[in-house]
């Protein structure tokens, strides 16, 4: 097999690639998914904080459409982290979306974190659900009907590796995990046990039809499918408690 | 005696003459200090009556104000305490004698219902102020004022902010703190220096503030704590009073003890009492030692059957006592210990404060206490009475237990204690305090700020920089160039002023400088409520089906859920031998004297040349020179019989096989294990430069072989591991120890460390940065979940001088570990550094590898993480094609 080198943009499905930082692009209706922006963060946590989360999500947004020519952006749901709110934050997301709004179409599928409400009050018009290139693109925290394909975020996939981890698309036949676009989230493990049975729900069976996409800032790093991944990352036992015990038999 | 008593009011004169048979050291010394309204600091062991000396004097005051109709429904005494529970147990203190004396006021008597309304009063009244204290209580407290009111620094905080009470602490008199050791020493006590010195703005006169402390030092910079700016303070020292007696055991006949012998040995001396007190440093050990004594003493309540689960016996007369433990679990712990219902009662540190726990015979401290102060605090637990000694036994868990005990009993016969280290100017709860003293509306100046914030003395020299910086932050200033859209407080440039009530609930809801410690909830399979807590990292190290000890029940874990664990009782050996907690460090003053220790020990048994191995086996020494060290360990630190063979024996190996460091003579083991080379530091400069050290050296090997390391420190040095297939040569292991760019290197190292990340979490909720509760109960639990690691990274980026960045740092390098101590260390350390290859593990390393402490310098971000993670998978690939 050939090597697969790191690039910008690298492609999961017919017509969809992953784009870094973390970002999906739709090539046949050039539309930009940004998946769990977490906007105003900083703010709805409590924090005496500047709102980082919305001038960062816009500008790499803004980046990503000028270098895509994209023509919408689609936010697939908790485009903020609550809607409770400070009104100098709800301000901002307001400006930063019809920021987007001057470069393309904006369109928000409302995800649990907006709330009942759905946002209404910060977000304006959300929507439920959204259809592009023969995909569903949904939040993902409830199940849908098998046998459509889908493009999900809500389960902010991510690899951990040497203390530290990174967002990853997980993308197969039916389905495409979009990668949290928030720097605040560590992500969940796309190798645990857990993170495989969410993925079941929407009718995933096998690890091995699922290859993974690791997202830095620059780039995007395919690191095969989800399976040999997981076989890579796995280890026996913490090698602390082996050795701890092998250094000390001596004097026993 | 009389004489002491005669200037007191009459009444209370009386009560004293009837029921004190004879007055205290520090009753003699206080009671005319405290009639002539002086400052003073009371420094005494437990047990020798120094909260009654300080009491007679509010009392006789009150009585004469009753007597010349001056007694106002308002505040007159304080009595300012770090555990709600002390202020209660104080109250009930004070309000015998009250009753006795006839001064009480009884509630809802009919004579309270009759004075109620009236401006003047005839009897005195006490209340409790904290977080506990109900809604209705604390409104009938407004109305009708405590003239006598205990609460706590955070409740204290709460007052001042609040206008109603502001009104009724107008004319407080006097104010007692106690137990001010477990205060002076962090923030809480900046925030009470703080807090009090609101208070002498507030009062119509100025209060004198009696201080009561255990044993601490040194006293005049306590008592400079306590009353602050250049106020005069007097100090009754009256530290050496008490006689204590400590004894040392080493139950185990090679290296250590595991903790059933330990268990076994607690429970033996247990036999020979009737009630003690057990001491453990770690909480989960608590667990252990007390399923241990259970299992010797009352084998019956833990029995098991076939393996099967099956309810345990609850009603044992073995307890345990720890932080970790439900509110409810520990007063029925607390009362059953008073009534002398219990035999032993196992504890951390939870029962070191001065919560009455009524009469303890021996106190045994398992492992030792790690520091001079702690052992004399949990030692003076036992024969609290006036008169009584003290009896303590240390039970070594190692041979290094039985030279620390050791080294603590010498020190503790020299008069020699820790220093007391106050925080300097922590920025976070100077933040706290800016927000609090403008509620709701108030406005303060910047130059009234900084000449209050002054004369509190952890403040005083406090830059009008970072008091403005603190002050532009609050009011919206956000972080580097980007302003925030909550504020705390509004600020014109010269004066800072509230922003109302809904913007001070931030306040009202964050109060404190507790750490708030992540935790979850352990609860019982079909329980509503919780048994206890364990810290949320220990979620991570478990899986269902696990078994493990918490408060004194053997318990296997059901479930896991986000928010906590479900369990079931089970009758089995536990699984999971510990769950993460605190563990305390040796102090550089003991250190010190176990190097003496060890050093002294080593001379004597050098006599006749270095002991040796032969095949393997230690070479003994001469009989004389065992005879010289044994003698040593007599006459210097008492310590004979089998623990002296010990130690002799211990250090004999170690010269066999190694070296002996000391003060400025380090030594680095070099070994290689599973591959891995790794180097054990033996530095013993205590456990806070150790670990300051660890973390520096770690950072200069990152840099020479970027790779990250793990670093495990303890009190005697530190192990740092390369990762399999790196490795150094000697020459660059010595040249690590170097004073050269210290600071730097330890930043570095601590950058992405979880200890910072951890503490950065502690001063953005006490700085309020960001909070820990929200909105009343609105606020859902996910969103205090906040990425602190994240948003320091961001904050780090943007502005490395933000007011909390730096407290973070400087709590982190000055309190928490010791950046001017590990950098005076490698300045006085000789050359050449002593390095070494020993064929088999030194005895003094074994500490090291069984120390629970362990982090890993993370200085790899997440692009190098991915990119060598893609290397694998590439590597992987390229194997299965070929």
């Amino acid at each position: 097999m050939l090597r697969e080198a790191a690039t910008r943009t690298t492609r999961l499905a017919e017509g969809i690639d992953a784009v870094a930082p973390g970002l999906l692009w739709m090539k046949q209706t050039r539309t930009i998914v940004a998946a769990d922006a977490h906007l105003a963060y900083e703010d709805v946590i409590g924090g005496a904080l500047p709102t980082w989360s919305t001038t960062d999500a816009i500008a790499i947004l803004l980046s990503a459409a000028r270098m895509l020519d994209a023509r919408e952006f689609l936010f697939l749901g908790d485009v903020i982290h609550g809607s409770r709110m400070s009104e100098g934050a709800a301000r901002e997301v307001q400006a930063g979306l019809d920021r987007l709004r001057a470069v393309a179409t904006v369109t928000l599928v409302a995800g649990n974190h907006e709330g009942r409400s759905r946002g209404v009050d910060v977000l304006g018009e959300t929507v439920e659900f959204a259809r592009r290139d023969g995909w569903l693109l949904i939040h993902g925290d409830r199940p849908v009907h098998q046998g459509e394909r889908v493009i999900i975020g809500h389960l902010h996939p991510s690899v951990r590796s040497s203390g530290t981890s990174a967002p990853v698309f997980v993308a197969g036949a039916q389905i495409i995990v979009v990668p949290a676009l928030t720097s605040y989230s560590e992500g969940l493990d796309v190798c645990s046990d857990d993170y495989f049975e969410a993925l079941q729900s929407f009718g995933v069976s096998s690890r091995g039809d699922l290859h993974v996409v690791a997202a830095t800032a620059e780039l995007v790093y395919p690191l095969g499918s989800l399976s040999s991944l997981r076989q890579e990352l796995r280890r026996p036992s913490p090698p602390q408690r082996r050795y701890r015990r092998k250094f000390l038999r001596p004097d026993r | 005696m009389e004489p002491l008593f005669d200037p007191l009011h009459p009444e209370v004169a009386q009560w004293c003459r009837d029921h004190l048979k004879e007055a205290t050291e520090p009753q003699c010394a206080a009671i005319p200090l405290g009639l002539q309204r002086r400052n003073m600091l009371i420094c005494s062991p437990t047990g020798t009556g120094k909260t009654l000396a300080a009491f007679l004097p509010v009392i006789s005051a009150l009585a004469r104000r009753r007597d010349e109709d001056r007694l106002y429904p308002r505040t007159f005494a304080l009595y300012i305490s770090p555990l709600r529970a002390l202020g209660y147990d104080v109250e009930h203190n004070v309000r015998a004698p009250l009753r006795e004396m006839g001064l009480l006021e009884r509630p809802n008597s009919p004579r309270a219902r009759l004075r109620r309304g009236r401006i003047r009063e005839t009897h005195v009244r006490t209340g409790v102020r904290t977080g506990d204290t109900p809604k209705d209580e604390r409104r009938l407290m407004l109305s009708r004022p405590p003239h006598i009111l205990m609460t706590t620094p955070e409740s204290l905080a709460v007052m001042l902010a609040m206008e109603s009470y502001r009104k009724t602490l107008r004319t407080v008199e006097t104010v007692i703190v106690d137990e001010v050791h477990a205060l002076a020493t962090n923030k809480r006590g900046a925030q009470l220096a703080l807090l009090l010195e609101s208070l002498a703005e507030l009062a119509e006169q100025p209060f004198h503030r009696v201080g009561l402390s255990a044993t601490i030092s040194p006293l005049d910079r306590v008592a400079k704590f306590l009353v602050g700016g250049d106020r005069e303070c007097e100090i009754v020292d009256a530290r050496r009073l008490r006689s204590i007696s400590i004894d040392v055991l080493a139950p185990f006949p090679n290296a250590m003890a595991p903790l059933a012998t330990v268990a076994q040995a607690a429970a033996r001396l247990s036999q020979e009492e009737s009630t003690t007190l057990v001491f453990t440093n770690v909480r989960s050990q608590a667990e252990l030692i007390a399923h241990g004594m259970a299992q010797i003493l009352e084998p019956e309540s833990i029995e098991e059957v076939n393996g099967q689960p099956r309810e345990q016996q609850y009603d044992s007369r073995i307890g345990v006592h720890h932080s970790a433990l439900e509110r409810n679990v520990r007063h029925r712990v607390e009362a059953a210990l008073r009534a002398g219902k219990l035999r032993s009662v196992v504890c951390s540190s939870s029962l070191e404060l001065g919560v009455d726990i009524g009469f303890v015979d021996r106190a045994l401290v398992i492992g030792g206490a790690r520091g001079i102060t702690p052992t004399l605090q949990r030692i003076g637990r036992a024969g609290h009475r006036p008169g009584a000694v003290a009896r303590g036994t240390i039970i070594a868990q190692d041979r290094d237990d039985i030279i620390e005990a050791a080294a603590t009993k010498r020190c503790i016969a020299d008069g020699v204690l820790e220093e007391a280290k106050i925080p300097q100017a922590p920025l976070d709860v100077l933040a706290q305090w800016l927000v609090g003293s403008v509620c709701y509306d108030r406005r303060l100046t910047i130059d009234d700020a900084l000449r209050t914030a002054r004369r509190a003395y952890p403040f005083a020299q406090l830059e009008r920089d970072d008091l403005i910086a603190c002050a532009k932050y609050l009011s919206g200033g956000g972080v580097g160039p980007d302003e925030a859209h909550v504020r705390r407080l509004g600020f014109d440039g010269e004066a800072l002023y509230g922003l109302g009530r809904e913007v001070c609930a931030a306040f009202f809801e964050n109060v404190g400088t507790i750490p708030d410690e992540q935790h979850v909830s352990v609860t019982l399979k079909g329980a509503r409520h919780a048994i206890g807590r364990v810290e949320e990292s220990f979620l991570s190290e478990v899986r269902q089906g696990d078994v493990f000890v918490l408060g004194g029940r053997t318990l296997r874990i059901k479930e896991l859920t986000s928010t906590g664990i479900i369990v079931e009782p089970y009758a089995g050996r536990p699984t999971v031998p510990q769950w993460s907690s605190h563990l305390r460090g040796i102090p550089s003053a003991l250190a010190s004297e176990i190097h003496t220790l060890r050093t002294g020990v080593a001379a004597r048994l050098k006599c006749h040349g270095e002991p040796t191995l032969c095949h393997g086996e230690l070479v003994e020494p001469r009989p004389s020179e065992v005879e010289g060290a044994r003698e040593y360990l007599h006459k210097r630190y008492g310590i004979d019989g089998l623990e002296a063979a010990h130690v002799v024996r211990y250090i004999s190996e170690q010269l066999a096989i190694s070296e002996i460091p000391d003060a400025t003579h380090p030594v680095i083991e070099i070994y290689r294990i599973d591959g891995k080379q790794c180097a054990v530091f033996h530095a013993g400069a205590g456990r806070r430069i150790n670990e300051t050290l660890a973390r520096a050296v770690a950072t200069r090997i990152f840099w020479k072989i970027r790779a990250n390391i793990q670093l495990t420190t303890d009190d005697n040095g530190f192990l740092l591991t390369l990762p399999p297939g790196k490795s150094m040569h000697d020459a660059t292991w010595v040249s690590l120890l170097h004073p050269h760019d210290f600071e730097r290197d330890l930043l570095a190292g601590l950058r992405s460390s979880h200890l910072l990340r951890n503490h950065f979490r502690y001063v953005a909720n006490t700085g309020l940065l960001v909070l820990r509760r929200a909105g009343g109960k609105t606020l859902r639990r996910k969103a205090l979940s906040w990425n602190a690691q994240r948003i320091f990274e961001r904050i780090f980026a943007a502005d490395r001088d933000f007011p909390l960045m730096r407290e973070t740092l400087r709590t982190v390098t000055r309190d928490l570990l010791d950046a001017p101590g590990a950098l005076a260390y490698l300045e006085s350390i000789a050359h050449p550094i002593r390095l070494l290859h020993p064929a088999a593990a030194s005895p003094f390393t074994f500490g090291i590898i069984t120390s629970s402490f362990g982090d890993t310098v993370v200085l790899d971000d997440r692009s190098s993480m991915v990119e060598a993670l893609h290397q694998r998978v590439q590597e992987v690939l390229e194997r299965r094609a070929s």
